[in-house]
């Protein structure tokens, strides 16, 4: 079975064609990265525009890519929450505008669902039931993945996303936007034991997370000693990194033991961090549990997730949304609702 | 006029948004500022809660922009820091929640012209040394003034 992805929902344009559930046959990615990076971050209505200049060519480049026309597949999927709402109707109508064309059946997918399965695309792939961390700058979340299209949260972070904290504190430092890589590398020659950054633990049970008081860490930090430069900001970039880390992969160990998971999945664009996969894997497996960690070009956002995601609502009977509308605050867990 | 006031705890921060979020309408504008840390999404968090809304449901809108919640009135909680201009905060339908029922609560709302509506309470958050800040904070428009004696009481004499 063939399923077509289409993925608008935040900074990048995103296609891919993916048999079975299993193996993307094109993944393509327009990013807008460097018209973001400019401001700092995504701006909605340039992305909103981009998308609809990009979302044409990136479907065809998937479907030349993969060696298929459209009348090869066997159904469409698109992101339809959560998301900027303006991005997210780009995709939704050239998605649905598809379905009527061809007659295939189309059904919307979360965002984050997306990310939870993106793991299936790796050679090495669990089934559920498993455990899954989504962390990027829009979302940390903890959710018990029961079954497809079953999905329980678990925690969340009550104030800053991980990713976001990184943008911002890379911004503190006077670092690039997007902050996860220009921190991980200088992270690499820092020590990460030199400044005691807070984990913000907040009691044994507690499984949420908060990384706004690491932020305002490092902000007092940097009042205090100035911006640092050399050694020192490499030592601040590891310290901050381990922080965020050590809080993530924490909750990950508690939460596994706290449902009885065995099997633990990262997602999500600061799933690419390595000392978080570094600590993950280790802290896994000394709890006895089976880590699995995308690959770094699954982490990201992209059209394959979406396709799998579409493939498991195909296979278990989501009829087709021919009323499908964008839903911006979709939140995923308890009931997943396709429209 | 503006009244100054400062906490010196986390708690304090949180207790001085929980006491605003308790006696906010429909209607009802509050924007705040300051810089990264200064505590404004925490103070929001105090807002939410005090207006009703399960504390799961609060995060930082940094990403998402705008983000609604249901508690004893419809409260939409906002943040601006990434946007650039008028044109991207049209895009985001904010304009749409300013005519809507329910009240706003906008983290950097200094970020955009025009973000901030004539009626509004403004609140700056200033970090002061340890987990203290001060808090400015100034209401234009008879709706604010109502809101502002509500929360702090009628304006101290003489100021």
């Amino acid at each position: 079975m063939l399923v077509l992805g289409i993925e608008t929902s935040c900074d990048e344009t995103a296609a891919s064609v993916v048999r079975d559930g299993r193996v993307a046959l094109s993944d393509v990615i327009s990013t807008q990265m460097d018209i973001h990076r400019r401001w700092g971050g995504v701006v909605p209505e340039l992305a909103s525009r981009n998308h609809v200049l990009q979302v044409m060519p990136v479907i065809d480049e998937a479907l030349t890519r993969a060696g298929v026309t459209l009348s090869a597949l066997d159904g469409l999927a698109v992101t339809s929450g959560p998301g900027l709402q303006g991005a997210l109707l780009v995709g939704l109508q050239v998605a649905k505008a598809l379905s009527l064309a061809t007659g295939l059946p189309l059904v919307g997918v979360n965002h984050l669902e997306g990310h939870l399965l993106a793991i299936r695309l790796a050679p090495e792939a669990p089934e559920p039931p498993f455990l899954g961390l989504c962390v990027s700058g829009g979302h940390t979340t903890l959710y018990d993945v029961q079954a497809y299209g079953t999905y329980q949260r678990l925690a969340t972070t009550r104030d800053d996303a991980a990713g976001e904290a990184f943008d911002k504190v890379a911004r503190l430092l006077g670092l690039p936007y997007p902050g996860g890589q220009p921190i991980d590398t200088l992270a690499q020659q820092g020590d990460p034991k030199a400044i005691n950054f807070p984990r913000a633990l907040r009691g044994d049970g507690v499984l949420d997370w908060s990384f706004s008081g690491l932020k305002t860490s490092v902000l007092q930090h940097v009042q205090l000693h100035g911006v640092p430069t050399g050694q020192a900001l490499a030592d601040v970039c590891a310290s901050f990194q381990e922080a965020v880390a050590d809080a993530l992969t924490k909750k990950l160990v508690l939460g596994a033991k706290k449902v009885g998971a065995k099997t633990v999945v990262l997602c999500g664009g600061v799933a690419a961090n390595s000392r978080l996969r570094t600590l993950a894997q280790e802290r896994g497996s000394e709890a006895g549990l089976e880590v699995y960690l995308p690959p770094r070009r699954l982490c990201t956002d992209n059209g394959a997730m979406i396709a799998v995601a579409g493939y498991e609502a195909f296979k278990r009977g989501v009829p087709s949304g021919a009323f499908l509308t964008a839903d911006a605050a979709w939140r995923l867990g308890g009931a997943v609702h396709h429209g | 006029m503006t009244r100054r006031l400062e906490s010196r705890s986390v708690e304090e921060t949180f207790s001085l948004g929980e006491r605003l979020g308790r006696v906010l309408e429909p209607g009802d504008f509050v924007g705040l500022d300051g810089q990264l840390g200064a505590g404004k999404t925490l103070f929001a968090r105090g807002v939410a809660s005090g207006a009703g809304v399960p504390l799961d449901d609060v995060s930082s809108p940094t990403y998402s922009i705008v983000q609604s919640y249901a508690g004893r009135l419809a409260l939409h909680h906002a943040d601006l820091y990434r946007l650039s201009g008028e044109v991207d905060l049209f895009a985001t339908g904010y304009f749409d929640l300013l005519e809507s029922e329910g009240a706003m609560l906008v983290e950097w709302v200094s970020q955009v012209k025009g973000a901030r509506p004539d009626d509004a309470l403004s609140i700056q958050l200033e970090v002061l040394p340890l987990d203290a800040r001060r808090f400015s904070i100034s209401a234009v428009g008879p709706r604010a003034a109502a809101l502002l004696s509500r929360w702090l009481g009628p304006a101290p004499t003489g100021a």
